[in-house]
């Protein structure tokens, strides 16, 4: 506390000096304004305490409000590493004898961790994904006993409390970054970020000359972090190898960290919490680091100098990525329950891909590619990495329908990017349509935990991918509205009224008129049965052209009538289809039947639509 | 007036007395409890052990049907094991149903082992999601037992230490404290090898 007095003070002078040379440059050393030095002081006062007063605020929230501040998801329990990584935390947590904390895993390349909270029962231990892809167990193991041992010495909830006081401080330095950043047209994760297209010299200036007052701020707050934490590392490392028993496994995970090339965080927001880290942000050490020298660590831990280690990514635990064959009779019937109420057509048209499926395992063996595709696809959605592109890409590909040249987010990876890419392919096809909506849930699904900023970001990228091919192909909104329906649900408005109401009937039944090639009349009458069952009059006329505004906004307002009157509407759609066992418009259907929130119902040609069993015990492994 | 303020230091002295035994004793309280939940976590992952082998068995078969004895022997000491466990809730506190837990774990440890070495030797097994998960839960869960074990140890001698120390002994003693008996040490380093052995 009297440190960060000090350093508001440090902060106060420094401000004014600016002022003062500022104001004597610019008006040839004219005398200062009257209440110059308190006009500043206030306002620079009322940025430090409010900023430190905010995030305290934000920090009550217990750890995972830090996790949510650096961009960090819940774990994934299909992933086999996040397994690992959430049994590791569990079995420390019992070597320890406290509550289990929350984990999140921050998708970073560089080996680090951290631990937030302000109470030991509501810490979150943050994990980097550099480190559960670089670290076998053991080292893992370490490296969350280091951070278990900080929650048993209460250093959690001082460096948690201290990190709020810390942003007040260095609110200044990380706003003008922002301006700066949000001057310049910058690249994100290797793609340009959008929405910030022209580069705006004042603000950058304006930026630059608030990163340069803020420094001042920045460095006192990094002195604070250094007089906090440094002795306080390598008491939890000595704890963190009584939990273990184990002083390689720390050793190890710590010369791997002293081996990688950058191992700066890339969140604005990291410097704040630098001290709440396993291993400092900075290579080069001095007296103002948050960390202990990781030689002198390592040197504590060994007992004597040991080198760095190089680390390389591990490959993935399990899952070759080669043996589909293998992989899909085994994946399948595993009675997943995300995946058991698949609806297959019964009887396709033998030749069109996917041949006389009954069943998914029929279906394995009728057509080699098309499992291998579908098998691909379903491996990808579930084993997916918490890799922003990757998600991107895969739901970019689910919604819309890539074209030729859509090579522009494949960049790296060997042969599975290549099959993920055939299997993409495949899946716009309109005999693999029907496999777009399962595949489509099931990702979402996975992807809810995902904070909300990414799930913007990502539906940007799908608006991006939708738009992009020129062509408007409609069904791509009906997905596109899905996706947004699963990932950012908006709150159950009001009873829409009746002028809403209609105005989505006339949309929605345009374009399903649209797809299935309806005449005028057969519109006009489904339209006025879906009215009547509403209880509203029939829209004058049906939308010609639907964009994607008011589709979502139609669908939005459907997915707000009671529940019960969601059947009857489905079945008026579905009576639009000139052909009912159009692939396409069924997958129409049932893509809308998911985004207003109701099963997917038997519609004409409905015999035709048959859930699997659950193959329960009939594993092809036996 | 002089024996009165005597009286008054003494009655002081000893209220004083009587708030340290009462602060040692709830000590004393909380410290005991602490072991027995410890001894409950080691139950409770022994218990997710005896459930998670029938699975790994049913996952691996297919695979290893020239194995068969391993697979058998697993399923015989994991069969021995939960008797043994059972009988143990039966008779809770019972030395004899203790020890013959522990000897059925050292008879498991063995062919468990040697089906995690197994598992390890054939690539196919390895690539096999289900098999993965299911040999990362037991893992896990055998460290969790060491682990759970370590605690237990560990809050035993903390327990012990407070109770025998020379003032608060005497409180101890008073309220019928007993120390308690450690877990032995070979056992849990036996549980570790038995994870990483290789054949």
């Amino acid at each position: 506390m009297l440190l960060f007095g000090l350093a508001v003070a440090l902060v106060l002078l420094a401000v004014n000096l600016a002022g003062e040379a500022i104001w004597k440059l610019s008006t040839a050393g004219a005398a200062l304004p009257s209440y110059f030095v308190l006009t500043n002081s206030f306002v620079v006062l009322l940025f430090v305490i409010g900023g430190a007063w905010l995030e305290s605020l934000r920090l009550a929230d217990g750890g995972a409000a830090v996790a949510h501040r650096l961009g960090a998801r819940s774990l994934d329990e299909y992933d086999l590493r996040h397994r690992r990584l959430a049994n590791v935390v569990d079995e420390m947590a019992i070597a320890a004898g406290i509550a289990v904390p929350e984990v999140f895993v921050l998708d970073d390349p560089t080996i680090n961790a951290l631990t937030a909270g302000d109470e030991p029962t509501r810490c979150a231990i943050i994990v980097t994904r550099g480190a559960i892809e670089r670290l076998d167990r053991a080292e893992l193991q370490g490296v969350v006993a280091h951070e278990i041992a900080h929650v048993v010495h209460g250093d959690v909830a001082l460096n948690t409390r201290a990190a709020g006081a810390l942003y007040g401080l260095m609110s200044l330095s990380v706003m003008g970054h922002g301006m700066m950043g949000a001057s310049l047209p910058r690249r994100i994760e290797g793609r340009r970020d959008r929405g910030a297209g022209i580069p705006w010299p004042g603000l950058w200036l304006a930026g630059a000359a608030l990163v340069g007052i803020g420094w001042i701020g920045h460095l006192a707050g990094r002195l604070i972090q250094a007089g906090l934490s440094r002795q306080r590392e390598l008491l939890a490392d000595a704890h963190a190898v009584e939990l273990t028993r184990d002083p390689q496994g720390l050793g190890r995970a710590l010369r791997k960290v002293a081996g990688q090339r950058g191992r700066r965080l890339e969140s604005e927001y990291a410097d704040v919490v630098a001290h709440l880290l396993l291993a400092g942000q900075s290579r080069h050490h001095g007296w103002l680091d948050s960390h202990p020298a990781l030689a002198l660590r390592i040197r504590r831990l060994y007992g004597r100098y040991m080198p760095s280690i190089e680390s390389v990514v591990e490959a993935r635990v399990a899952v070759a990525p080669s043996p589909i064959p293998a992989l899909a009779p085994l994946e399948f019937p595993a009675g997943d329950s995300c995946l058991v109420p698949i609806v297959v057509p019964l009887d396709e048209p033998v030749g069109s891909g996917i041949g006389a499926a009954l069943s998914v395992e029929a279906l394995v063996g009728a057509s080699m590619s098309a499992a291998d595709h579908a098998g691909v696809l379903l491996s990808a959605v579930r084993s997916l990495s918490p890799s922003f592109d990757q998600a991107s890409r895969l739901l970019t590909g689910l919604v819309a329908t890539p074209v030729g040249g859509d090579a522009g987010q494949a960049e790296d990876e060997p042969p599975a990017e290549d099959r993920l890419a055939e299997a993409l392919a495949w899946v716009a096809r309109p005999e693999a349509l029907w496999l777009r909506l399962p595949l489509l849930e099931v990702l979402t699904a996975r992807l809810r935990p995902w904070p909300r900023d990414l799930h913007e970001r990502l539906l940007d990228d799908c608006r991006e991918a939708v738009q992009a091919d020129g062509r408007i192909d409609k069904t791509e909104w009906v997905y596109f509205t899905l996706v947004r329906h699963r990932l950012l649900p908006v709150e159950p408005g009001r009873e829409p009224a009746p002028d809403e109401l209609r105005r989505a009937l006339a949309e929605l039944f345009g374009l399903a008129a649209a797809i299935g090639q309806q005449s005028a009349r057969g519109t006009r009458e489904a339209v006025s049965r879906a009215a009547a069952s509403l209880g509203i009059a029939p829209p004058v006329s049906t939308s010609e052209r639907a964009d994607a505004a008011s589709l979502a906004r139609a669908l939005e307002v459907l997915a707000s009538i009671t529940p019960l009157q969601k059947p009857a509407l489905l079945k008026a759609l579905g009576a639009l289809a000139r052909d009912a066992d159009d692939p396409r418009f069924q997958a129409f259907l049932a893509a809308v039947a998911a985004a207003i929130d109701c099963p997917p119902l038997r519609v004409r040609g409905g015999e035709r639509w048959h859930i699997t069993e659950p193959a329960a015990d009939e594993a092809p492994v036996d | 007036m002089n024996s009165v303020s005597g009286l008054a230091i003494l009655a002081a002295l000893l209220a004083l007395v009587l708030i340290w035994a009462v602060v040692k004793y709830n000590e004393f309280i909380a410290s005991r409890n602490r072991f027995h939940n410890a001894f409950a976590q080691i139950d409770v992952q022994l218990k997710r052990r005896y459930d998670l082998i029938p699975n790994l068995v049913k996952a691996t078969r297919a695979y290893l049907a020239h194995e068969r004895e391993t697979l058998e022997a697993v399923v015989r000491a994991r069969q021995q094991a939960v008797l043994a466990h059972a009988a143990a809730h039966e008779r809770p506190g019972d030395a004899g149903a203790l020890a013959a837990i522990e000897m059925a774990e050292a008879a498991l440890a063995g062919p468990l082992g040697k089906l995690f070495a197994l598992v390890e030797s054939y690539p196919e097994l390895q690539a096999n999601e289900t098999v993965a998960h299911l040999m990362e839960e037991l893992s896990s869960t055998e460290n969790r037992i060491a682990f759970a074990r370590q605690a237990f140890n560990d809050d035993v001698m903390r327990y012990n230490t407070s109770i025998e120390s020379f003032p608060a002994s005497i409180v101890a003693g008073a309220f019928g404290f007993r120390s308690a008996t450690s877990l032995r040490a070979t056992r849990s380093v036996r549980e570790r090898e038995a994870v990483a052995v290789d054949l």
